[in-house]
């Protein structure tokens, strides 16, 4: 037979216990507090996969036709699992210059231009990022760094 | 307040517990066993601690001293995630870890050693010793429900959490399965977009099921299949780490423990 007091000791410990389990939840996701190492909520792949952007290269010839570029191909990746995991997923402004700039470089046209439509992965869905108004291959090196994907406005 | 103090006060099998325990030292040693192998970092601190890790969760195993064990476990595993991890091992922090030290240390609230265990091989003997009986295999049961209420916490937390157009539209699932697979190319597969809007649903819709109807015992029947499915596919889809196979094991502190007793005696 469980004694009074037993049961009073196990009735405070397992509100303490509950309430500590509740605390983080509602530090950070119902009063919108920042995180804390401490009183952590259970958000799971909350950024997993935002350093990831949906690029299609197109090449633009001087009549104004577009043709849309196999980067790994061009780049010699076969099979494409062989490329770098950044030039698979893309991740950022700098890279999408990067790689149109090495696709400049493997095009056997004398001056191409090369242009990418971008979407780029972030918390609040896909946002735009390039809509071909850039000739990557007229870009230079410092030029190409300072690119940025345009965070913050939805498709 | 009567059923408050049935709670507190309810007995039952504790072959659900120990078999908690042992789930949870394996999935311990699974996680942390490279991470805290005395080679892997020589300060005092960090070996202090792999000594910890290796005796705890040694005794909790094999349930000798068993309660002592768990507690002694869980703490170890609490002072990882919360002291160790922040300042020096960020992975230690990821919310695998935390499910795992939070089950550990709340599983010493309950009598895991009175089954399954060596406790219970020293208890028979001391029994057979003095000719008395056998020391029943029984114990409060109010330690399986807090982790079936953090078990619920989690997904509550979790579903709240992708409650959001973001998420909700597919459009995070998409970020997710492509930067894993697929790449930076658009995906082409035929029905893509409502795929992943669909599948983001589900998720949600049955995370906030499983959070809820895992207390029902009409709802688990048809809730821990669904559920060992999400976290099957979890578990090969994504990078989980241990995640998956904890939660499943941890709906073990929703189920009757004498049924799942019944269950182990028709088994043997």
């Amino acid at each position: 037979m469980t004694t009074d007091r037993v049961v009073l000791l196990r009735g405070v410990v397992f509100a303490v216990l509950a309430a500590a389990m509740l605390v983080g939840p509602i530090h950070n996701q119902i009063l919108l507090q920042h995180y804390h190492p401490i009183f952590k909520p259970w958000r799971m792949y909350y950024g997993f996969g935002t350093d990831l952007c949906e690029v299609t290269y197109v090449q633009v010839a001087a009549d104004g036709q577009t043709r849309v570029l196999d980067r790994y191909a061009l780049l010699g990746f076969d099979p494409w699992t062989t490329a770098p995991r950044d030039v698979r997923t893309l991740p950022d402004g700098p890279t999408i210059g990067r790689v149109g700039k090495q696709l400049c470089e493997a095009l056997p046209a004398r001056r191409p231009e090369v242009r990418a439509t971008a979407r780029c992965a972030s918390i609040h869905g896909w946002t735009p990022a390039m809509d071909r108004e850039l000739d990557l291959c007229s870009l230079g090196k410092r030029q190409i760094e300072g690119l940025r994907p345009k965070l913050g406005t939805r498709r | 307040m009567t059923a408050v103090r049935a709670l507190l006060e309810r007995e039952a099998s504790t072959r659900s517990a120990a078999l908690l325990r042992i789930g949870l030292a394996l999935l311990l040693w699974a996680r942390f066993a490279l991470d805290v192998a005395p080679w892997s970092n020589f300060e005092p601190a960090r070996l202090a601690l792999s000594a910890s890790f290796f005796a705890s969760t040694t005794l909790m195993l094999v349930g000798a001293w068993s309660r002592v064990a768990t507690a002694w476990a869980g703490a170890t595993a609490l002072v990882m995630v919360y002291g160790f991890g922040p300042r020096t091992m960020e992975p230690w922090t990821h919310h695998h870890t935390t499910l795992l030290a939070h089950a550990t240390a709340l599983l010493a609230l309950t009598e895991c050693g009175r089954s399954l265990s060596v406790d219970r091989w020293w208890g028979l003997r001391r029994a057979l010793g003095r000719g008395g009986p056998c020391p029943p295999e029984r114990g409060p049961t109010w330690g399986l429900v807090l982790i079936g209420f953090q078990v619920s916490v989690v997904y509550l937390s979790s579903a709240f959490d992708k409650c959001n157009l973001a998420f909700l539209s597919g459009e995070r699932l998409q970020h997710t399965l492509q930067h894993l697979y697929w790449g930076a190319d658009p995906v082409t597969l035929p029905l893509w977009e409502p795929a992943t809007l669909v599948a983001a649903w589900v998720v949600v819709v049955l995370e906030v099921a499983l959070g809820v109807g895992l207390w029902s015992a009409k709802g688990r029947r048809l809730l821990i299949p669904l559920g060992l499915l999400l976290h099957a596919t979890f578990y090969v889809l994504l990078p989980v780490g241990t995640f998956s196979l904890t939660m499943a094991l941890l709906y073990l502190a929703y189920v009757d423990p004498d049924a799942v007793h019944a269950a182990i005696d028709e088994l043997t």
